[in-house]
């Protein structure tokens, strides 16, 4: 439905006004350029959810992992407060989540993961999740789906900034500034982000003996980074956009409930520029950009004597082009480069990698605009060898102004990460990209802005998954070893409802994922047919907005089935409930929210044996001019 | 003449004497646990709990988890290795740097002994002593912690090689091999545990991990060798060797060298004259009295053994997939399995009661 409105927007206006929040910004296309192309023009028959730009607001002294374990339908899975936070997208491990930042894909070539928790919510403007695969559209890693967190920019908008504190509990304290001048032809803008906590919250030890009450150790967090965005409109044709980013984390690492004192830490930095330049002739718009990351990563734990330094390099060169064949058929051809280097002792040598892909999609229409379909095919030479040929087909169809119907079927691959490929010991040379189908399909209903309900069913197969196991010495190595298959429901449903000034909007949300071994390798027999370990197969939340004049009271509620924690599905974690409030309140520039998290005070473990905080709160005043 | 009869008749009177107050004090009070084996389980790397399970030789039944059943919490992250000494039992957990200790007849939880740096095995020195071997901050620095066990406490902390290993009591010595920790090593420490003081070393092949006594009064062995991952696979470096030590004068006697590294798991029968072990994914036998088999006793890679004198049964630790429950296979002392039971995961050790 989501995708459905963009699609119908690109070539004649929006028929029902379905509200901002699931729909791409249609009112403002053509004030704002759109670097993210592909998402936004040819994505079709995906489930696509966009975070509603009032919550993303709400979780501005957060990270993204905290918006969307809360705020979305993708499964975080956190080591604790502050700690690594990875994705879950139907059932997929953390490296088959593509993380899209303004259409360049972040997710690190030695391990394969973003790191949410270290990617603040301050930062970020446009945030969609993608359901599914894409891997026609996104290349590797895009299997369970996408996460796309796009900056967006209006021109002639004048001055703007915004100051924001915040304090929280466990010594928790955030900084951030925002600034922009946005002329006619022409914007400047600066974010800058401070942020440090202890994060010593209390848990009762349950694993010790006598129960104690314990404050969680070694589990401070300082972070600080910037993003200077610069636009330029060169003419009424051509825009160029320059990126800065620079993030600057460092963290300790707190021991587990079941091991002794800790005294490792990791610092991560990341520095990322990218370039976009675009130009629209007639019918034609031709995109070209480049990116270079760089991050660098210090493991350090005395306990073994280790300090383990890991530096890659990214660059990225990509051009593509959005061609109108005809009022009705639109053609996206592209070629993508991509440059991977990495440094790290554990691989005894610098490693890289050369990455060519080529890309196309092809999307047509009816004339009454009621169906459209998206044909997509992505071919990838990695080195010396190809990635699976990656096709992708989609369609969207209206049936009236209530019902649309949609489905997605696409192959999906993922290349082996650096660490799988050249990890001493154990990294595997000879490993083939994993590779699946994902197809889903969707039905949305609608009324106007008062109610909304939608229902994907999906079902992937991933063969070839990369799984470390051990030898018949106990040695471990990266292996092509397993097939999962993963299916499911996803179900939403939302309302907003208006009595004079107080506005109510209702919100619920469900997943059931049933992720499954369906081959495995010798010796692994127990862990056939069994559930993937940390994937629950129920998941829930429900929200509840109050929106009163300047006040603003929000509830949200979710619900975490079990999780096993042994691939032969023996042991498990028990189900959570969390609520979550905040209270804001503006009054003229200034801005006040409390925000209190665990609020009914529950002990939870989202993964075995790592303590998570109670009740806890966090006071935001935020100053706008 | 006169003085031997009059020192028999002591020693007889004394050895009376003693047999009736041990037999006052030793009232060791019995539980579901009283008799059986417990097996312990290392548990899933990185995060998790290691579990000890316990197989009642009886009924066949396995009860796993059992620190967990009685206690209500998890022993903690590698359960590395469990000692029994007079009533108790000792459960090193390596990853959580404790020991923790319970009734050997009930599992019940009575202390936790805390100040160790990756602890590895315990051995009861008397009923009031017992020592903790640990590889030591960095797995480098191995030492043996002193612990007083009326008070859980440790009182002295001995240096040894890198890596202090698996260890061996004879008389008031104990035999501590370092099997290099992180690195490597080659001496076997010597202990005196009246001073807990070394008092010598003995210069071994390439990191000796296990060691028993035999029939004969002599030290057995194994050194591991070294080995070195190539990028496909670990190539032997230096090759390993089983060694026999005559503790009389700390001298290796005997040496039989290996074709590849890797040898450990080094256990013995009741008879004390058969000694089993692993090498190359395989279980080898060999006669105290002989040389090194060309035929394995069993073609299949075990990561624990343990020979139960009780039932003359050689019992195996099947890891399995190492991230899920494991199992252990019963074999006869010729090699042909008896039966098969699932366990914790990761299973590594065996002890008798």
């Amino acid at each position: 439905m989501r995708l459905f409105l963009l699609c119908l927007a690109l070539l004649s206006t929006a028929r029902f006004a379905f509200g901002q929040e699931d729909s791409l910004p249609t009112k403002a296309l053509k004030e704002v350029f759109i670097q993210a192309n592909r998402l936004h023009y040819f994505s079709c028959g995906n489930h696509l959810h966009k975070i509603d730009s009032a919550v993303l607001a709400m979780f501005q002294a957060n990270n993204l992992a905290d918006l969307l374990a809360s705020q979305s339908q993708v499964f975080i899975k956190t080591y604790g407060l502050g700690s690594l936070a990875t994705p879950s997208l139907r059932g997929t491990g953390a490296s088959h989540t593509a993380v899209l930042w303004n259409g360049f894909n972040l997710q690190n070539s030695m391990n394969g993961n973003v790191d949410f928790a270290l990617l603040p919510a301050f930062f970020l403007e446009n945030t969609h999740i993608q359901h599914g695969g894409a891997g026609a559209l996104f290349g590797s890693g895009a299997v369970g789906g996408a996460v796309h967190l796009n900056n967006t920019s209006e021109f002639d908008t004048g001055f703007q900034g915004l100051a924001n504190l915040s304090a929280g509990s466990f010594t928790d304290f955030m900084q951030g500034i925002k600034l922009k001048i946005s002329k006619k032809r022409f914007i400047t803008s600066l974010k800058l982000l401070h942020h440090t906590a202890q994060n010593s919250f209390p848990f009762i030890n349950t694993a010790k003996l006598g129960r104690p009450m314990e404050k969680q150790s070694n589990n401070a967090f300082a972070q600080y980074g910037f993003l200077q965005e610069n636009y330029f409109k060169i003419n009424d044709n051509q825009q160029l956009d320059l990126h800065i980013w620079y993030l600057n984390a460092d963290r300790q690492i707190p021991p587990t409930l079941t091991t002794g004192e800790s005294k490792a830490s990791q610092q991560d930095e990341s520095l990322r520029l990218t370039s976009n330049w675009q130009m629209k002739r007639k019918a034609t718009t031709y995109y070209v950009r480049s990116a270079f990351f760089k991050e660098k990563l210090v493991y350090q734990n005395p306990d073994i004597q280790l300090i383990a330094l890991s530096k890659a390099n990214t660059w990225i060169g990509e051009a593509e082009s959005k061609i109108h064949l005809s009022p009705r058929q639109l053609l996206n051809i592209g070629l993508n480069y991509t440059y991977f280097q990495a440094v790290t002792d554990g691989y005894r040598a610098g490693k890289i990698q050369h990455r060519t892909s080529l890309f196309f999609s092809y999307k047509i229409k009816n004339a009454k605009d009621t169906w459209n379909t998206v044909i997509g095919v992505r071919k990838e030479l990695i080195d010396k060898y190809f990635a699976p040929f990656t096709p992708s087909l989609g369609f969207e169809k209206i049936f009236n102004q209530h019902w649309i119907l949609k489905g997605n079927i696409a192959k999906t691959y993922r290349v082996p990460t650096f660490n799988d490929l050249y990890w001493q010991d154990g990294g595997n040379p000879n490993l083939q990209p994993e590779h699946g189908w994902s197809g889903e399909v969707g039905i949305a209903y609608g009324q106007g802005k008062n109610l909304r309900i939608q229902l994907t069913t999906f079902n992937s197969l991933i063969d070839n998954w990369i799984a470390w196991l051990p030898n018949s010495q106990g040695r471990w190595s990266a292996s092509n070893v397993l097939q999962v298959w993963s299916r499911g429901i996803e179900v939403s449903a939302k309302s907003s409802l208006t009595w004079s000034n107080l506005h109510i909007r209702p919100k619920i949300m469900y997943n059931y994922v049933v992720s499954t071994n369906e081959q495995v390798g010798q010796g692994d027999e127990q862990s056939l047919y069994k559930q993937l370990i940390y994937v629950p197969k129920h998941t829930a939340q429900a929200s509840i907005s109050l929106v009163y004049r300047s006040l603003n009271l929000f509830y949200n509620h979710t619900f975490t089935g079990q999780r096993f924690t042994t691939s032969d599905n023996t042991q498990k974690l028990p189900v959570f409930t969390l609520g979550d409030l905040f209270i804001s309140h503006k009054i003229k520039h200034l801005h006040f929210q409390l925000q209190v998290n665990n609020l009914w005070n529950v002990s939870y473990q989202q993964i075995a044996f790592r303590p998570m905080p109670m009740r806890n709160w966090k006071v935001v005043v935020s100053y706008q001019f | 003449m006169k003085n031997l009869k009059l020192q028999l008749f002591a020693f007889i009177f004394l050895a009376i004497f003693a047999l009736a107050c041990t037999k006052n004090e030793d009232a060791i009070p019995s539980g579901k646990y009283s008799s059986g084996v417990f097996i312990v389980n290392e548990g899933p790397f990185q995060t998790g709990t290691g579990t000890v399970s316990f197989l009642n030789r009886e009924t066949k039944m396995v009860e796993n988890d059992i620190f967990q059943a009685v206690n209500g919490r998890p022993l903690g992250n590698i359960v590395q290795s469990m000692g029994i000494q007079k009533d108790k039992a000792y459960i090193v957990v390596n990853n959580a740097k404790k020991v923790e200790v319970v009734q050997a007849w009930d599992f019940k939880e009575v202390a936790t002994i805390q100040g160790l740096e990756m602890p590895r095995y315990f051995i009861g020195i008397d009923d009031n002593k017992g020592y903790v071997s640990e590889w030591g901050v960095g797995g480098v620095n191995g030492a043996i912690k002193v612990i007083d066990l009326r008070t859980n406490a440790v009182t002295k902390t001995i240096s040894v090689g890198k890596g202090a290993e698996k260890m061996l009591k004879l008389d008031n010595k104990v035999y501590v091999a370092c099997n290099g920790g992180f690195d490597n090593d080659n001496r076997i420490f010597v202990i005196d545990t009246q001073r807990d003081e070394v008092i010598a070393t003995i210069t071994t092949p390439d990191n000796p991990n296990s060691l028993v006594l035999d029939a004969n009064n002599k030290i057995w062995v194994t050194c591991s060798g070294v080995g070195r991952w190539n990028g496909s696979f670990v190539e032997t470096v230096r090759t390993a060797q089983l060694i026999r030590i005559n503790p009389a004068n700390n001298q290796i006697e005997q040496n039989f060298t290996f074709s590849k590294h890797g040898l450990s798991n080094l256990i013995i029968n009741s008879a004390k004259n058969i000694l089993f072990y692993t090498h190359d994914s395989k279980v080898f036998s060999q006669n105290i009295n002989s040389g090194v088999s060309t035929n394995p006793l069993i073609r299949k890679y075990f990561y624990g053994l343990g020979f139960d004198t009780q039932t003359n049964l050689l019992y195996a630790a099947d890891a399995g997939n190492f991230v899920s429950n494991g199992k252990i296979i019963r074999y006869n002392p010729n090699g042909v399995a008896v039966d098969s039971m699932s366990v914790g995961v990761i299973p590594n050790g065996f002890y008798f009661r």
